[in-house]
């Protein structure tokens, strides 16, 4: 990439700006643009045509044309208007959509210029617009210790999402499993539930906190946001590393350590992957330097498998 | 071949300094700012240790830090290049010590001491450099190391001991003085004396290292009668108001002695006394004395028959003639004057001949004959009275003044110019003011000693202003002048605030008065009192045994004429004296200062009594006494061959340190930036 944010292409010829590049869209700054050029760009071809269904969720009014259904008329404002309109209703949603996101300090880390907690922003912004195009209701809780802010699923509050996506801020401690544990004791209507983490505690552990909202009928989707530098242990000579979480130091010669954290991470990947798998979970490793589209794919999938098992 | 040498090599311990640029090295690596990382999860888990050893980094920084440092502290080392003679380092250095002073005249000591030397001179082996050092109350180097043992045999042979003291503290600093260039493998100190108890000095030292060998040639002393000291009394003047002189004997010796003390006068035999002291043994002695009212007189007193210490069976003294200092007291009318006359009246030495009077009768004869006016209470003078005595003043005389209610000076016409004017009256709260210390460095402060201003008390004061040429010797606590002084031609002039009259203050009453007033007289007049005897080896100014002898005396008047000076020594050399050049007395007896015109003025040197006091102390004793102290803070000693160096290497080395200093901190900003600058992992 250069320094206009251009990919070059395999070829050596200049590609066209992917905005679905991390760093492209870090530049935007505004979450809400993100989100919908990145789900606009990638979505394209792929959704339905909106269409407005029946349901209860009342939408708008709308003067009345010729060929609509005359139930529809509101003769209620018939009478004080003089004039007809018929209502329209938001179409039936197909699931709650819920986005869970880790707020903890590890995911404050940023070897480049992205932050594992920005990515995860953008991420769960742009799948927040695109279920609510899908007309999913969708809610977001944020969590470290424990859940810090929930925005109950409903329609139309994407901007509610939005927003508090804006809102989260890192925080000291970590419990994902009493974070989830209390998400799901939550009355929450079946749905989809995204968990964006680091999951940096025992895979086994994860898994089945995970499993937890799998067995209150939900569908899960773990992403694991993971830095590069984190990934690799790309760091620059022996450094003292602090640790987000604790503020527990450690001096490191990155050289030395380097493989055998690799395999331990790894392993770690690996055993989260295989646990998930086992508690009917999908799980997702991603890496901030990864475009967003492979999130979105994976979530895609997810949705249409579901739309197939019902 | 070139050696380096160092005079202070004791600084290279300094050189451990440069482990803390690497431990800083080393602690900043290990205290830097941790680099956040999401979690030390895995890291904890990796099978071997993570930390890092510590490590050198910026190793060119280090390198710089380290050579800066180490040529710095090679530098303060002292380092010079000496001439190693392709023989490298000789295998030892022998400093011979030699006592010299008075007391190893008796019996064979010093043949004795002679013998030792020798002994210590051939015994230093073939290879070894020997010194010779001869001391009494100062050492002098007889033989220096590079001149051999055949030069120190020979110096040795010339040696004999002198009049003076002893001092084994400076003899050991002399030692030290040849050895602190020295670098040898062994270097040894050899000390040959009588070890005598009083000559033991201010703080015996040599460095740790330094071997110390004593050469003890006291053993007991035989009889040995001594005249210790000769002063005349004044508490004990007979009825005709003759003051005796006082002289105190001893027998030094182990066993007991005889003999007669001999009184002469101006070389006038009196009667001889018959002496009897046990070993050890004190007496004091009262003798007649009548010395001569208008010349100094010669007193000799001599002990029959000498012994084995002859120069201490004598003793001289000049005792100057009585030189009563005239005061004249010019009193503000209607005033008493009694705590003045009082005072003056308890003068001693000098005698005070106050004469007191009214401003009215003051005549200008009066002031002539004066040595030193006293105005008390601002009296008021006429034109006439106040040219004579501002003349008086400059002419030498002194001019002390009380402020008081007197006329004050109601032009600047009217005042005088050898004193500061009064000016108005200043009546302080009922509780008063109080007077503030003495500067501290004028010559009245020194002379009062304990006697302090500070107690009195000032209700009333005349404000003073202190001009160009007035100093300011006290002031009230207030912060105002209480004191001034003003030098006018060759005399000067005191002039107080305050008076010691009732209700002005009570200075008269308070202890310092009589004390503040008698030395104030005595420093206004200029006058010197003269020394009765001096030690061998003083060191005298020449003008101030002429202002001793008197400011109007013979010889002052001769000097003043232009006559050429002259010292004659007892054993009659005349040595010509000039003004600027001190006068070293070494010769007991009577010295004599002389003008072409026959003036003169005689000098009178004794040996000092400590030199016949032999107790001697233990070699050991000694020994243990001699405090060792970290090698070289003695290359330091002024005057040793090292310190004495050009320096050149030294300079040299500390600019090569300063520029390496120079040179890394520049690399360091470097660094400093390197590191500060934002590292983008794309």
């Amino acid at each position: 990439m250069n320094a206009h944010g251009i990919r070059d292409g395999v070829d050596g010829r200049l590609a066209a700006p992917r905005l679905l590049d991390p760093l492209v869209l870090a530049r935007i700054g505004n979450l809400d643009l993100i989100a919908r050029g990145v789900v606009d760009g990638f979505v394209s071809g792929l959704h339905r045509a909106r269409n407005l269904g029946m349901s209860t969720d009342f939408a708008e009014h709308r003067p009345y044309s010729p060929g609509d259904d005359v139930r529809r008329i509101d003769w209620r404002l018939f009478a004080r208007s003089d004039r007809l309109h018929v209502k329209t209703f938001e179409a039936e949603t197909n699931a709650d959509l819920v986005l869970a996101l880790d707020a903890s300090r590890s995911m404050d880390y940023a070897a480049g210029g992205l932050s594992k907690l920005d990515y995860a922003r953008m991420l769960l912004a742009s799948l927040a617009h695109l279920g609510s195009r899908q007309r999913d209701r969708v809610g977001l809780a944020s969590f470290a210790s424990a859940l810090l802010e929930v925005v109950p699923p409903a329609a139309g509050r994407r901007d509610a999402v939005v927003a508090a996506l804006e809102r989260v801020r890192p925080t000291a401690g970590a419990d994902l499993a009493t974070a989830l544990d209390r998400l799901g004791a939550a009355r929450l209507r079946r749905g989809v539930v995204v968990v964006v983490s680091d999951f940096y505690l025992d895979a086994e552990q994860a898994a089945a906190a995970l499993g937890g909202l799998r067995a209150r009928g939900h569908d899960v989707i773990a992403f694991q946001v993971l830095d590069r530098a984190e990934r690799e242990l790309d760091l620059d000579g022996p450094c003292v590393l602090e640790d987000l979480e604790t503020g527990a130091r450690m001096p490191v010669v990155p050289e030395r350590v380097r493989a055998a954290y690799r395999t331990l991470l790894r392993e770690h990947v690996q055993a989260l992957g295989d646990a998930c798998i086992a508690h009917g979970v999908e799980f997702v490793s991603l890496d901030t330097a990864a475009p967003l589209d492979h999130a979105l794919f994976r979530f895609l999938s997810e949705r249409a498998r579901a739309r197939r098992l019902r | 071949m070139i050696g380096l040498g160092l005079s202070a090599p004791w600084v290279l311990a300094a050189a451990a300094a440069l482990a803390v640029p690497i431990i800083a090295h080393l602690a900043r690596h290990e205290d830097r700012a941790g680099q956040g990382f999401p979690s030390l999860m895995f890291l904890r888990r990796v099978p071997f240790p993570a930390r890092a050893r510590h490590r050198l980094e910026d190793r060119v920084l280090l390198a710089l830090r380290a050579l800066a440092l180490l040529a710095l502290v090679l530098a303060f080392a002292g380092p010079y290049l000496r001439d190693a003679d392709g023989a490298a380092v000789p295998p030892g250095d022998t400093v011979v010590l030699l006592d010299l002073s008075y007391s190893m005249r008796l019996g064979d000591r010093f043949a004795r001491a002679r013998e030792a030397a020798g002994a210590a001179i051939a015994e230093s082996g073939a290879d070894a450099r020997v010194a010779l050092i001869g001391f009494d109350s100062a050492p002098r180097t007889l033989s220096a190391l590079e001149d051999g043992r055949a030069a120190a045999q020979a110096a040795l042979a010339r040696a004999a001991p002198g009049v003076h003291g002893t001092d084994l503290a400076a003899a050991l600093q002399g030692a030290w003085r040849l050895l602190a260039a020295s670098a040898a493998a062994q270097r040894r100190v050899v000390l040959v004396s009588d070890l005598q108890a009083a000559g033991v000095g201010a703080d015996p030292r040599l460095p740790e290292g330094v071997e110390l060998a004593l050469r003890a040639v006291g053993g007991t002393p035989p009889a040995n009668l001594a005249i210790l000291a000769a002063w005349r009394e004044a508490a004990a003047r007979d009825r005709d108001g003759r003051t005796p002189l006082r002289v105190r004997v001893a027998n030094t010796g182990g066993e007991a002695a005889a003999g007669t003390l001999q009184l002469a006068v101006d070389g006038l035999q009196a009667a001889p006394q018959a002496l009897e002291l046990a070993a050890g043994e004190r007496r004091d002695l009262t003798l007649p004395l009548f010395p001569a009212a208008d010349r100094a007189t010669r007193v000799e007193l001599r002990l029959d028959p000498p012994d084995a210490l002859a120069l201490d069976d004598a003793r001289y003294l000049v005792l100057a003639p009585p030189r009563p200092l005239h005061v004249l007291l010019v009193r503000e009318a209607a005033r008493a004057d009694a705590y003045l006359t009082a005072a003056l009246a308890l003068a001693r030495d000098p005698i005070m001949r106050s004469e007191a009077l009214d401003a009215g009768q003051l005549t200008v004869q009066q002031l002539q004959r004066a040595d030193v006016i006293v105005l008390d209470g601002t009296p008021a003078l006429d034109a006439s009275l106040r040219r004579a005595l501002d003349a008086r003043v400059a002419a030498g005389a002194g001019l002390l003044a009380f402020a008081g209610d007197g006329a004050a000076a109601s032009a600047a016409a009217d005042s005088l110019a050898a004193l500061p004017v009064p000016g108005a009256r200043v009546d302080a709260a009922a509780a008063g003011i109080r007077l503030g210390p003495l500067a501290r460095n004028h010559p009245l402060a020194r002379k009062l000693d304990s006697a302090r201003l500070e107690g009195v008390r000032v209700w009333r004061y005349r404000a003073l202003q202190a001009g160009a040429n007035d100093a300011v010797l006290a002031r009230h606590d207030d912060g105002t002048p209480a004191l001034l002084e003003r030098v006018h031609g060759e005399g000067r002039s005191l002039q107080f605030a305050t008076s010691p009259a009732r209700g002005w203050s009570d200075l008269a009453v308070d202890p310092v008065f009589v004390p503040l007033l008698l030395e104030s007289l005595i420093h206004l007049s200029g006058r010197v009192a003269a020394v009765p005897e001096h030690a061998p080896g003083s060191v005298l100014e020449v003008a101030a045994q002429i202002a001793a002898s008197g400011r109007d005396g013979p010889l002052a008047r001769a000097v003043a004429a232009g006559q050429t000076l002259w010292l004659r020594t007892p054993s009659g050399a005349m040595q010509r004296v000039r003004g600027d050049t001190p006068l070293r007395l070494d010769e007991p007896g009577f010295h004599e200062l002389r003008a072409d015109g026959g003036a003169q003025w005689p000098l009178a040197v004794s040996v000092l009594s400590a030199e016949s006091t032999l107790d001697a102390l233990d070699a050991e004793d000694f020994a243990a006494r001699v405090r060792r102290y970290p090698h070289a803070q003695a290359a330091f000693v002024p005057g040793s061959a090292a310190a004495d160096g050009d320096g050149a290497l030294a300079r040299a080395l500390l600019l090569l340190g300063l520029g390496l200093l120079f040179v890394e901190g520049a690399f360091a900003a470097r660094a400093t930036r390197r590191r500060a600058a934002p590292q983008v992992h794309a």
